[in-house]
């Protein structure tokens, strides 16, 4: 009875309601709140009839009315308010008087329905018309994932302002495909962020893809892994410009975590069948085998000599940069390669607005390296890519003059290809066949013995062959000249005979055997009837004379000789040392290479300012100066150090450039001891001249045969480092030393902190600020705040371990929202980076926070995407490895933070934020201090670069809420 | 003979009388005193438990705004305790101008959110704005202002008002004209050249020198709101105490802000 009662009172309840009310739809909308109070409304779960209301506490429905009785919503004993906001959204059953129309919301109605009637689901949020991507919930977002807006009408505008005030953050990257020269790419960055990757290489086998490093070809060539087996290697310089370009971030190709990321597919290392890049060594890029000791200047500090090689041919020493091409031709200056690249003058690279690291307007330029992949964050917009100092047979390829970043949808990194066309690249194995020490003299028809030493398993197909056929006397005529492998005559022979000035007939003579030419490239430096001629030869053989040892001969033939038969030359004839130039670099051969004056295709040494040494050496006779000795006479700064390995320029009176190698300097080591001291330091050991190339070397014919010698000497300085885009605090001292002489020359810059991408910010400091030589100039570039006053450093907040340990908590860690990765290591515990961080990569808007109660060493190259983060907070010190190139991240040590000398030289790049001692106990500090010998003279050896984009992605709560309380009077 | 006084023996009973008479009155000031000190006890009481309760508001308050749970209002009460507290919730600053009331030290860092981090919608629009110290000494600071032109990004600005310190620090000299409150003083951050509409995120502002309160104030439209303000008014029985708390934006330790922050010091070697 008292059931009944009640539901019929529940009936009349409603009728009553329905009365009064417009029924207009089933359910109730429109923001209200029940605002007195509530009634629980029970119905019986079963289905036959349904929504059979109930009392609460019987013991099941009554028969009919099976199932049990539960809760379905309350019912509001009121009038609803139309004030509240969505959070207090009265959901369910709108079983209750409905509010006035007049209370209600603009736009908004409430009906009544009755209790048994079933609600239907809420009207699927639907975008507005003209929505480009449904995100849901009635959301539209633009294709790049662009939400918000009250009325989602979001347009596509992914990295610039926002379509409208409401629209602003880029969520949920959508996934994208791009091709690369490896193949494709899956994933995105950022929306707010476009990307650009930068693989510059040769391709070598024509396949439009990169192919990696020899058999080791990590890259995909279609998705995969499959590697090609054939290398493709070059590098170049880009310039790559548009609105609010940035540096690039440099990856190695050894390194293709970027890459792994992007291809899922890539094989790791427990992958049997597919291929783990990390492990892989790093492609031999540097000077394997090359020529001692050329080969050895390359590799400064490193080098050495010994029975003709390399003692360290850079599979461990040699920074792979001082390897391969540079916009300067066949040979490199590590001056030229890493600071500058640009059209090499005489006597120095010629680039003076583009320097690396160096900000010029909207444009950022950097020497590349082959095999390398660079990779930057950067502005929506368009970028030209523009190929720089390159002879004009360099093309882009396979990409397009322009790439549009982000403005598609979504996108990911962008990677296109140049490849290099019209180029020879360097031999894998270089052969390297020495010249006899001295220039040989014929007589008769001699020959001339050019040995391979050490002979090399292999060799490529290219040879270049330089000889000088000279008549001393000048009173006979050459005619024909020719050069000869093998002992045997006219086995494989290259006769050039003269048919009239300027030309000139090839005739080749080849047998089947393993030395057969399959070609050959003869140019001439002088016509066919002087009475001096050079001539390159570039000869390439159909198969690798492996292991050969092989003559050339040389033969000249005098036009008053009768029948052009090959007669003795007498001592008339002499004919200078070849030199087989197997290695060096890259040749352009589409270049007039005779003509091109070999000094362009060299940089200039590192001659810091005013310490240039100069040696005179006069020679009556050339072949009796070689060997000889020199003495060295030298001015210059104090404390200079003459480098071993160091290369000598040789110039003569008379002639152009010269060629030589010299061996070290050994035993020079500090000169000097007071300014402008002028002395004799020591004897350079014995040296060869060659001749090389039209009009160079020494005429030893001439009256007064000179050959000037300009030897580079260091001074030595002490690592330093160099800020950008950021500020710096210390409670003690901020100190750097920037060593005078690169300022001087213009290679460095001599503030602390410099502007490159954003305004630098001040150099704040308790005690003393020190730009070493440089002080007094410029602390700060362009902004240059300087504050060296004690008491200026807040120390009442201490964002330290203790801090984080506190923050991140296990509620917290077990609550991450998703990307987002906690780490709480105990003392002891951490014993690899492949334990929490095994691609060195954190993209997207991922955060990974390591809390390591310990000692940490960071001995993995890290990038981290905008808007990712990488937060490593140590009790105690953190040290960055001296394998590391580069690292991004917040890092944040009790301790010291600091550096390890690089066993390469390399420079190492920092980006983010960087604190040491933050527990403020006066412990640790932070040290920039990588080493890197000579470069320390041109370039710092660590550069940080300031993230703010990092500020923005530090998780909420690990933030602090500024509270202030007090008590007031009570209203 | 001896005359017995009357009036000696009237004295005996004066005195008695007297004696009776202060020991009542010393009896009732006793029990007088008795009943205030227990009432002064039991309103104590009542206060305690008043303001305990406006203390338990403001920590519900903020369980809820942790847990995202914004309304503009809270109620918490503890029947057992007889107490309850209502707590009003409403935002901090914003409109034309904001004045924390922290006095900052020299060198700790004062943070304006020209972006509302809560709704972005919500920003400060001019790209102009008044910064406002306290008047009195002369004072130097340096302004990092973030901003998001599709990437992050932040200009840097630095001023202070001794003409002698500026030839040392390369600091700028304070410009433009600015109405601060009373006992304040200012100068106009014109970040046009570098920072668009619809871009500013946040302004950190850092003193050097001497310690000041500090503000800002628009030269348009409105400042976004810094946080809540939230008042939780405590009440047991006919007791009740309030509290005002003003509860700021999450924001980062200070040296995101720097890039570069020691302890001790900065050296390359």
């Amino acid at each position: 009875m008292v059931r009944k009662f009640f539901l019929f009172s529940i009936g009349l309840f409603c009728l009553f309601l329905f009365s009064v009310s417009s029924v207009q739809a089933q359910y109730c909308a429109g923001n209200k709140e029940c605002c007195d109070s509530v009634t629980p409304y029970y119905e019986c779960t079963g289905t036959s009839p349904p929504n059979q209301s109930c009392t609460p506490g019987q013991e099941a429905c009554d028969s009919g009315f099976n199932g049990t009785c539960e809760f379905v919503t309350d019912v509001c004993n009121g009038e609803y308010f139309n004030s509240c906001s969505e959070n207090h959204l009265l959901t369910g059953r709108c079983d209750s008087a409905c509010p006035p129309p007049s209370t209600l919301m603009p736009g908004t109605s409430c009906t009544l329905v009755s209790p048994n009637t079933p609600t239907p689901p809420p009207p699927t949020p639907t975008p507005p018309p003209g929505c480009i991507y449904d995100c849901g919930d009635g959301l539209c977002c633009g294709t790049d994932g662009e939400t918000g807006g009250a009325g989602g009408n979001c347009i596509q505008d992914c990295g610039g302002p926002p379509s409208n005030p409401d629209c602003y953050y880029c969520v949920n990257p959508v996934s994208c495909v791009y091709g690369d020269p490896g193949g494709t790419v899956c994933g995105c960055a950022s929306c707010s962020l476009g990307r650009i990757g930068v693989l510059v290489f040769v391709d070598q086998n024509g396949n439009s893809v990169w192919d990696g490093d020899g058999t080791d070809s990590r890259v995909s060539t279609g998705g995969g892994c499959t590697d090609s087996g054939v290398a493709d290697t070059l590098m170049s310089g880009l310039q790559i410009s548009g609105s609010g370009a940035s540096s690039f971030t440099e990856n190695a190709a050894g390194d293709c975590d970027i890459l792994n990321n992007d291809r899922p597919g890539c094989a790791t290392s427990t992958n049997a069948s597919g291929y783990y890049c990390n492990t892989n060594p790093r492609p031999d890029f540097d000077n394997s085998g090359r020529c001692c000791p050329d080969s050895c200047w390359t590799c400064p500090g490193w080098g050495g000599c010994t029975t003709g090689v390399c003692v360290d041919h850079g599979h461990e020493g040699c920074p792979s940069y001082h390897s391969g091409a540079t916009p300067c031709g066949g040979k490199i200056s590590e001056s030229c390669y890493s600071q500058e690249y640009g059209t090499c003058s005489a006597s120095a690279c010629g680039s003076e607005t583009s320097h690396s690291g160096q900000w010029y307007g909207n444009a950022t330029s950097r020497a590349l390296l082959y095999g390398r992949i660079f990779e930057r964050n950067v502005p929506i917009g368009p970028y030209a890519l523009q190929l720089l100092n390159l002879p004009s047979e360099y093309t882009i390829v396979n990409s397009p003059g322009v790439i549009n970043v982000g403005t598609g949808d979504c996108e990911g990194p962008h990677y296109f290809a140049l490849r290099f066309d019209n180029v020879v690249p360097e031999p894998v194995d270089p052969i390297i066949i020495y010249p006899p020490d001295v220039p040989v003299q014929i007589t008769g028809v001699d020959r001339h013995t050019c040995y391979d030493d050490p002979p090399h398993a292999e060799a490529t197909d290219l040879y270049k062959f330089i000889s000088t056929h000279e008549d001393g006397d000048g009173s006979l005529t050459i005619t024909e000249v020719g050069l000869e492998f093998a002992d045997e005559s006219y086995s494989n022979r290259i006769r050039l005979v003269s048919t009239g000035t300027g030309n000139v007939t090839v005739t080749r003579y080849g047998v089947a055997n393993a030395m057969d030419m399959a070609s050959v490239d003869v140019v001439w430096n002088y016509q066919l009837d002087g009475t001096s001629i050079i001539v390159v030869w570039d000869i390439s053989f159909v198969s690798s004379p492996n292991n050969w040892i092989y003559d050339i001969w040389g033969m000249t033939q005098d036009e008053n000789d009768s029948g052009g038969i090959w007669n003795a030359t007498g001592d008339q004839f002499k004919i200078w040392d070849c030199e087989v130039n197997l290695f060096g670099s890259f040749y352009d051969i589409s270049a007039d290479y005779p003509s091109e004056n070999c000094s362009s295709m060299y940089c200039a040494p590192i001659i810091p300012y005013g310490s240039a040494l100069v040696a005179n050496f006069i020679a009556s006779d050339l072949t009796d100066v070689t060997p000889g000795s020199v003495t060295l006479n030298f001015s210059g700064l104090d404390n200079l150090i003459y480098r071993e390995s160091y290369r000598a320029d040789v110039t003569g009176t008379d002639v152009q450039v010269g060629y030589s190698s010299f061996a070290d300097l050994g035993g020079c080591s500090v000169c000097g001891g007071g300014a402008d001291v002028v002395g004799t330091c020591c004897d350079m050991a014995p040296f060869e001249v060659f001749e090389v190339g039209t009009g160079k070397g020494v005429n030893p014919y001439d009256n007064d045969p000179r050959i000037t010698i300009n030897v580079g000497v260091l001074g030595m300085v002490e690592s330093w480092y160099q800020l950008e885009d950021s500020s710096a605090r210390s409670r003690a001292s901020i100190v750097d030393t920037i060593p005078e002489s690169c300022v001087a020359n213009g290679s460095c810059d001599a503030a602390i902190t410099v502007g490159r991408t954003y305004d630098n910010g001040p150099l704040i400091s308790n005690n003393s600020i020190s730009n070493g030589d440089e002080d007094g100039v410029v602390m700060g570039d362009p902004n240059n705040w300087v504050v060296a006053t004690g008491g200026l450093i807040y120390s009442g907040d201490r964002y330290d371990y203790d801090y984080f340990d506190g923050r991140i908590t296990t509620d917290v860690v077990d609550n991450a929202p998703a990307g987002t990765d906690y780490y709480r290591v105990g003392a002891g515990e951490f014993s690899s980076w492949n334990d929490y961080l095994p691609t060195g990569f954190v993209g997207g808007t991922d955060k990974v926070i390591m809390l390591v109660d310990d000692d940490v060493i960071v001995d993995i190259d890290i990038v981290v995407a905008g808007e990712a983060l990488l937060l490593l907070i140590s009790s105690g010190d953190i040290t960055i490895d001296e394998d590391v190139d580069a690292v991004d991240g917040v890092f944040v040590a009790d301790g010291l933070f600091s550096v390890e000398d690089s066993p390469t030289e390399t420079q190492l790049s920092i980006e983010g934020v960087v604190v040491g001692d933050a527990d403020l106990d006066g412990t640790g500090g932070v040290v920039f201090g990588r080493d890197r010998g000579v470069w320390n003279l041109t370039s710092p050896g660590v550069v940080f670069g300031y993230r703010p984009d990092m500020l923005f992605a530090l998780p909420v709560e690990l933030e602090e809420n500024s509270i202030e309380w007090r008590e007031i009077i009570p209203e | 003979m001896r005359i017995k006084r009357k009036t000696e023996k009237g004295q005996v009973a004066l005195v008695v009388l007297l004696v009776s008479a202060v020991t009542l009155m010393l009896g009732l000031t006793a029990s007088r005193k008795s009943t205030i000190d227990i009432s002064i006890g039991h309103d104590q009481e009542l206060s305690a438990k008043a303001f305990a309760a406006a203390e338990a508001g403001l920590e519900y308050a903020l369980s809820e705004i942790s847990a995202d749970n914004i309304d503009s209002s809270y109620y918490w009460d503890s029947p057992a305790a007889g107490s309850e507290a209502s707590v009003l919730l409403s935002e901090l600053g914003g409109g034309g101008s904001y004045y924390p009331s922290d006095t900052y030290q020299p060198g700790e860092m004062a943070y304006f959110w020209l972006r509302n981090p809560t709704d972005f919608s919500e920003y400060y629009s001019p790209r102009t704005i008044g910064l406002c110290w306290e008047s009195g000494s002369d004072q130097a600071f340096v302004a990092h202002l973030f901003y998001n032109n599709g990437s992050y990004a932040v200009v840097r600005g630095a001023v202070d008002e001794d003409a002698g310190r500026r030839g040392l620090n390369g600091f700028a000299a304070p410009s433009g004209s600015v109405t601060c409150d009373s006992g304040f003083e200012g100068s106009i951050y014109d970040f046009t050249a570098n920072v668009g509409v619809n871009e500013v995120m946040l302004l950190v502002i850092m003193p050097l020198y001497e310690s000041t309160r500090l503000g800002i104030v628009s030269t348009g439209g409105n400042i976004p709101a810094q946080g809540y303000e939230i008042t939780s008014t405590g009440t047991s029985a006919n007791v009740s105490r309030a509290l005002l708390m003003n509860y700021g934006w999450p924001i980062p330790p200070y040296y995101m802000v720097d890039g570069v922050f020691s302890g001790t010091s900065v050296t390359g070697n």
